[in-house]
C-alpha cells in the first residue's frame, strides 16, 4: 500500500461522515522478524502485514471514535456509524479543542534504513552471530526487525499529513548457563550501527564472565550502560513525562516545574527532530512533534501532551497524541528520548574510577509502588561486574535492586559524551538516544 | 473461510512444504472506560489469516489482512522457511497430534454486545459517583468484551472452528496527597481492569461493580494516612487475586516449555525449571498442586483446541509439591522426548505465529473457610490486589507489591490497614512455605487479558484458578 492507497481510504471515510469534525488515521505496518535461539531460527521467520483504520467523529462537546481492519466499504461505513453512535451516547467531555487545519499539514519524504532491508545483509548477521556462538561454545540468540510503517492522518478541516519510512533493528545475545550479554542495535536512515563490532564486542564480553557470585545488598557506586539507562528513561516516562500523569498529580516534573533538583549535566527530552531518529514528524492529531524538555540542566521541565491535555493543563500543544484508542490515557506519550551527552567518554569516565559496579542492563523493572518517586525495582542483566578502572574483578548473577530512579539522577556524578540510539521496544521509528551513568548510592537488594 | 484456508495449505505442499496449516482470526472487540466525568469507548474489528509452514526442516510463517494475496503469503512463507533452513543445523520435528474435525464455542448466558451502549456506561457512572473525597483524583471504571472466532485447517486433515465470548470488569479509586506525592489506589475487583472470564453481560452482573464502589474509595484514602507495611519476616494469607499473579509468575512462566529451552532467552527470559528437575524437583510444600487446564468452565484461558488443534485437556504442572510437568507445543514436546503436545499453543491474533502460552494454569483448592484460614494463621497479614511486580529472567525470584495489607492478631482482622506492603523472596522457598489453601467456597478462577510474551509481543488471555493461601515466614515490607 502507497501514499494514495491510504488517503484514498481516509477520504473514503470523510465521505461516510456527517459530523461537524471528523478525523482519521490510517496506518500501514510491515514486520519482518527473524528470531534466534540456541544457535537456530525459532518458530520460523515472520512476515506481518496489517493495515487500521480509525475515525473521530465530535459535534461540540460530544465524541466518539471506532476503528477496523476490514477494509471493505461496508466495514468502514460501520466504523462510522458506530463512531456516531458512541458520539450520540456518551456524555459531553470536559474540554474541547480546535482541531488543525489544512496549512498544518505535513508531507515528508519516505525514510529508508538502508542496508539492513537487505535479505544479505540479515542473512549476515544471523549466521556472524552463530558462526561466533558456535566458535566460543556458546548459544546465540536475538532478533532481526525489519519495518514498514506508513501513516496518514486526515481531518475534515482539511488537514491531510503524511509520512511513512522504514527502521530496523537488531538485538543480538550470547549465552551459556546464566551467563549473558546482550546488545541491542537501531538501523534508521541515519544511523548505522556496525553488528561486526557489536559482536565482537559480546564475544570479548562473554570471555570474561567465569563463575557468577552473588552481589551482596548494599548502595554502590555504579556505571549504567546504555541498555540500563534506557529502562531508567522509559520506566521514567510512564510514571513522570506525560500529561496524563500530570493531571492526576504523579508527575515528579510537572508537580516540581522550574525547580532546580538535579546536577547541571542532566538533561533530558523528547527530541523528534535528532536526525538519527526515523520517526513521524506530527502525532496522531497531525500536530507537528515540538521538542519538549523534560529536565533541562538539572531543572524540572514540562510534560508531553495532546490536544485534550494541552487544554486542561493550560499548555501549549506539544504534538504527543496516541491514537485516538489510547487518547485518554496515556493520551500523549515520549516516543524520542534523548538524554544529552557529557564531556568525558565512558572509558576515561570509567578509567578514572577505582571501584564500581557495571551493569549492562535492566530487566523488568516495575514502580507502581511508588510512582512520584519512581521508586523502582526490577533485576541487573546482562552483565553485572565490579570493576577497577576497565578491568573486571568479578562478575555477579543478576541482582534484585529497589531504588528511587529520581534519586538516582540526584546522585549521577558523570554523564559519558558518547551517547547510542537504542529502538524503542513498542514504537517502530520511536527510540532512546542515551549516554553512560556514573551514579552514586545505587541501591541493590530488595 | 476453511475453502479458503484449505488453498493455502494445498499452495504451501505444492511448494515443497511438509507441513502447513493456515487460520484465520476475526476479532470483535468493545472497551468502555469512564474516567472521573469523561467516557471513553473504542470498538474495533479485525479479520485476517496466517499460513505457517515447514520446508526442510524449517518453519516459515506469513500473515495479511488481505485475502486476496494467498498466492504472495504462502510463496513468502515457504521463501522464508528455506531461508531460515540454511542458516541452521537445526530440524523441526512434530509428536503426532489427533487430527481434529470439529467445532467448540464457549458458553454464555447474554450476548455483551447484545447489551446496549448506554446501559453500560451507566452502571460505569453509577459506580464512579458512588466514589466520594476530595483527594480522589482517579475514579474510574471499565468494561471489555471481546468476541473471537477462529477457523484452522492444516495438512493432516485438520479443520476446526471455534468461537469465544469473553467479558470483563472492575472500578479503581485513586487518591493522592499533593504534599507528598503518596499515590494510593484499591480496586475492585482486581486492579488493572478487573476480573475477565468467558462468560457474557452475567459476569457484569455478577460483579456487582456500583455495591463496591464506595469501599474501595474509603479504604484509598484511608491509605494516605496509613503506615507502611514494617520490614521483616511474616506469616502472610494472600487473596485469589494476588495469588493469580503468584501462580502466573512463578509456576505458569517457568513452565513453558520453549522458554526452558531458550527460546524466549533474548526477550522474557528463561527457566529455572530444568528439564533434569522433571518428576523429582520439590518446588513446593505437598498442599501444592498446580494443573493446566483449559476445560475449567468459563475459564478466560479455556478454549476447546489449542492453535496447532490439540484437543484442551489437564496437564499437572506440580502435584503434591513436586514438579511434573511442561506448558509444551508439538514442537517442544518432540525435542524434549515427550509423546505428546500439553495443548499450551496460542495466537493472539490472525498477524501472530502461535507460540507455548499459558492456558488456565490453576492451583488446586484446600479445604476451610477463609475464617478457618485466619484462624490457622494467627497473627500475620493479609495482602490484597496486585500493585506492583518484578520476576528474575529464570523465575527464580521475585518481589511483588499489593494494594493493601490488613494486619491479622489472634486469627481476627484488626481493622488496621498498610500501604506500599510488598512481599518477595525465593519462588521454591516460597512455595516450600504453602501451609494451606482455601477450598472451593472461596475459589476464583481470575482472567488475565494482558499476558506478554514473544516477539512480536503477543498479548494472550489466561486465567489460574487461586484459593486463598497461608504462607509462613515472607519477607514482607522494602
Amino acid at each position: 500500500m502507497d501514499r494514495r492507497d491510504l488517503a484514498n481510504l481516509a477520504g473514503k471515510v470523510l465521505s461516510l461522515s456527517e459530523a461537524p469534525q471528523t478525523e482519521v488515521i490510517v496506518s500501514y505496518a510491515r514486520k519482518e522478524l527473524v528470531r534466534m535461539a540456541v544457535n537456530r531460527i525459532v518458530h520460523g521467520p515472520v512476515d506481518i502485514e496489517k493495515v487500521s483504520v480509525s475515525v473521530r467523529v465530535r459535534d461540540g462537546a460530544k465524541m466518539g471514535y471506532a476503528s477496523t481492519e476490514v477494509l471493505t466499504d461496508k466495514a468502514l461505513a460501520e466504523m462510522v456509524d458506530m463512531a456516531y453512535f458512541v458520539m450520540k451516547n456518551s456524555p459531553p467531555i470536559d474540554v474541547t479543542w480546535d482541531l488543525p487545519g489544512a496549512d498544518a499539514s505535513i508531507e515528508v519524504d519516505e525514510t529508508d534504513a538502508g542496508d539492513i532491508w537487505n535479505e544479505d545483509t540479515k542473512r549476515e548477521i544471523v549466521s556472524t552471530l552463530f558462526d561466533k556462538a558456535e566458535s566460543l561454545g556458546v548459544e546465540g540468540h536475538g532478533t532481526v526487525v525489519t519495518d514498514t510503517m506508513k501513516v496518514l492522518v486526515a481531518n475534515s478541516e482539511g488537514l491531510m499529513s503524511y509520512a511513512g519510512g522504514t527502521t530496523g533493528s537488531a538485538k543480538l545475545m550470547l549465552r551459556k548457563d546464566r551467563k549473558e550479554v546482550q546488545d541491542i542495535l537501531a538501523f534508521t536512515s541515519g544511523y548505522t550501527p556496525d553488528f561486526h563490532a557489536s559482536i565482537e564486542k559480546l564475544a570479548s564480553n562473554i570471555s570474561k564472565m567465569d563463575k557468577l557470585g552473588e552481589l551482596p545488598p548494599g548502595d554502590y557506586n555504579v556505571v549504567l550502560g546504555p541498555q540500563a539507562v534506557m529502562e531508567l528513561l522509559s520506566t521514567m516516562t510512564y510514571f513522570s513525562f506525560t500529561a496524563d500523569a500530570a493531571s492526576k498529580g504523579m508527575s515528579y516534573v510537572y508537580a516540581q516545574k522550574g525547580k532546580k533538583l538535579l546536577p547541571d549535566y542532566i538533561t533530558v527530552m523528547d527530541n523528534v527532530n535528532d536526525t538519527r531518529f526515523s520517526s513521524l514528524p506530527f502525532d496522531f492529531e497531525g500536530i507537528k512533534r515540538r521538542p519538549v524538555y523534560f529536565v533541562m540542566r538539572g531543572t524540572m521541565g514540562t510534560v508531553v501532551n495532546n490536544l485534550y491535555f494541552a487544554k486542561k493543563l493550560g499548555e501549549q500543544p506539544t504534538g504527543h497524541a496516541l491514537p485516538f484508542d489510547g487518547y485518554f490515557s496515556p493520551g500523549a506519550y515520549p516516543l524520542n528520548i534523548v538524554m544529552s551527552g557529557g564531556e568525558k567518554t565512558s572509558e576515561e569516565i570509567m578509567k578514572d574510577l577505582d571501584e564500581y559496579i557495571y551493569i549492562e542492563g535492566f530487566h523488568y523493572v516495575n514502580a507502581f509502588l511508588d510512582p512520584f518517586n519512581v521508586r523502582a525495582t526490577g533485576l541487573t542483566r546482562y552483565g553485572t561486574y565490579r570493576m577497577k578502572g576497565t578491568e573486571v574483578v568479578e562478575v555477579y548473577d543478576n541482582a534484585r535492586f529497589l531504588q528511587s530512579f529520581w534519586e538516582a539522577l540526584k546522585n549521577v556524578k558523570a554523564v559519558s559524551s558518547d551517547t547510542y540510539l537504542l529502538p524503542h521496544p513498542y514504537f517502530a521509528g520511536g527510540g532512546f538516544i542515551v549516554p553512560y551513568l556514573y551514579i552514586e548510592n545505587f541501591h541493590i537488594g530488595a | 473461510m476453511f475453502d479458503v484456508l484449505r488453498r493455502a495449505v494445498d499452495l504451501a505442499m505444492s511448494l515443497g512444504a511438509t507441513f502447513a496449516d493456515a487460520r484465520a482470526k476475526n476479532i470483535k472487540t468493545e472497551h468502555i472506560s469512564v474516567e472521573n466525568d469523561r467516557v471513553d469507548v473504542s470498538t474495533d474489528e479485525s479479520l485476517g489469516w496466517n499460513i505457517r509452514v515447514i520446508v526442510d526442516g524449517a518453519w516459515g510463517f506469513a500473515a495479511t489482512h488481505d485475502f486476496s494475496k494467498i498466492d504472495e503469503a504462502v510463496r513468502r512463507a515457504v521463501a522464508l522457511a528455506k531461508y531460515a533452513s540454511s542458516a541452521m543445523k537445526y530440524r523441526v520435528k512434530l509428536v503426532p497430534a489427533p487430527v481434529v474435525k470439529g467445532e467448540w464455542i464457549s458458553s454464555y448466558e447474554k450476548d455483551p454486545f447484545e447489551v446496549s451502549l448506554p446501559e453500560k456506561i451507566d452502571l460505569l457512572k453509577e459506580a464512579v459517583s458512588r466514589m466520594k473525597g476530595d483527594a480522589l483524583v482517579r475514579r474510574y471504571g471499565s468494561l471489555s468484551f471481546r468476541l473471537e472466532e477462529t477457523w484452522l485447517v492444516s495438512s493432516e486433515g485438520a479443520q476446526i472452528y471455534q468461537k469465544f465470548i469473553e467479558s470483563g470488569g472492575g472500578i479503581s479509586a485513586m487518591a493522592v496527597n499533593p504534599q507528598t506525592g503518596d499515590v494510593q489506589t484499591r480496586s475492585y475487583p482486581n486492579s488493572f481492569g478487573g476480573q475477565y472470564m468467558k462468560k457474557g453481560w452475567e459476569l457484569i452482573e455478577e460483579l456487582r461493580l456500583p455495591a463496591h464502589a464506595e469501599d474501595i474509595a474509603k479504604e484509598a484514602m484511608e491509605l494516605l494516612n496509613a503506615p507502611e507495611l514494617p520490614e521483616g519476616r511474616a506469616d502472610i494469607i494472600i487473596e485469589p487475586f494476588q495469588m493469580a499473579l503468584q501462580i502466573h509468575e512463578t509456576c505458569g512462566h517457568p513452565t513453558e516449555l520453549d522458554r526452558v529451552l531458550g527460546e524466549e532467552a533474548s526477550f522474557a527470559g528463561t527457566s529455572f525449571l530444568t528439564p533434569d528437575k522433571l518428576g523429582t524437583f520439590r518446588y513446593g510444600s505437598p498442599v501444592v498442586t498446580i494443573v493446566a487446564d483449559p476445560t475449567v468452565p468459563h475459564a478466560l484461558g479455556g478454549f476447546g483446541y489449542d492453535d496447532e488443534g490439540v484437543p484442551a485437556h489437564r496437564t499437572y504442572l506440580v502435584r503434591e509439591g513436586i514438579f511434573v510437568g511442561y506448558l509444551s507445543s508439538r514442537e517442544t514436546a518432540a525435542m524434549l522426548g515427550l509423546s505428546s503436545s500439553g495443548g499450551a499453543m496460542r495466537a493472539e491474533g490472525w498477524w501472530n505465529i502461535p507460540i507455548v502460552r499459558m492456558t488456565s494454569v490453576n492451583l488446586l483448592p484446600g479445604s476451610g473457610t477463609l475464617d478457618e484460614l485466619l484462624s490457622k494463621l494467627g497473627d500475620g497479614y493479609l495482602l490484597s490486589t496486585t500493585r506492583n511486580w518484578s520476576i528474575a529472567d529464570d523465575r527464580s525470584n521475585f518481589h511483588f507489591g499489593v494494594e493493601v495489607a490488613y494486619e491479622v492478631k489472634n486469627g481476627k482482622l484488626t481493622g488496621n490497614i498498610f500501604k506500599k506492603a510488598s512481599y518477595g523472596g525465593k519462588t521454591v522457598e516460597f512455595w516450600n512455605s504453602a501451609e494451606a489453601f482455601t477450598g472451593e467456597e472461596d475459589y476464583v478462577v481470575v482472567g488475565v487479558p494482558n499476558c506478554g510474551k514473544g516477539e512480536p509481543m503477543q498479548t494472550m488471555r489466561v486465567s489460574h484458578g487461586a484459593p486463598y493461601g497461608l504462607f509462613r515466614g515472607v519477607k514482607v515490607g522494602g
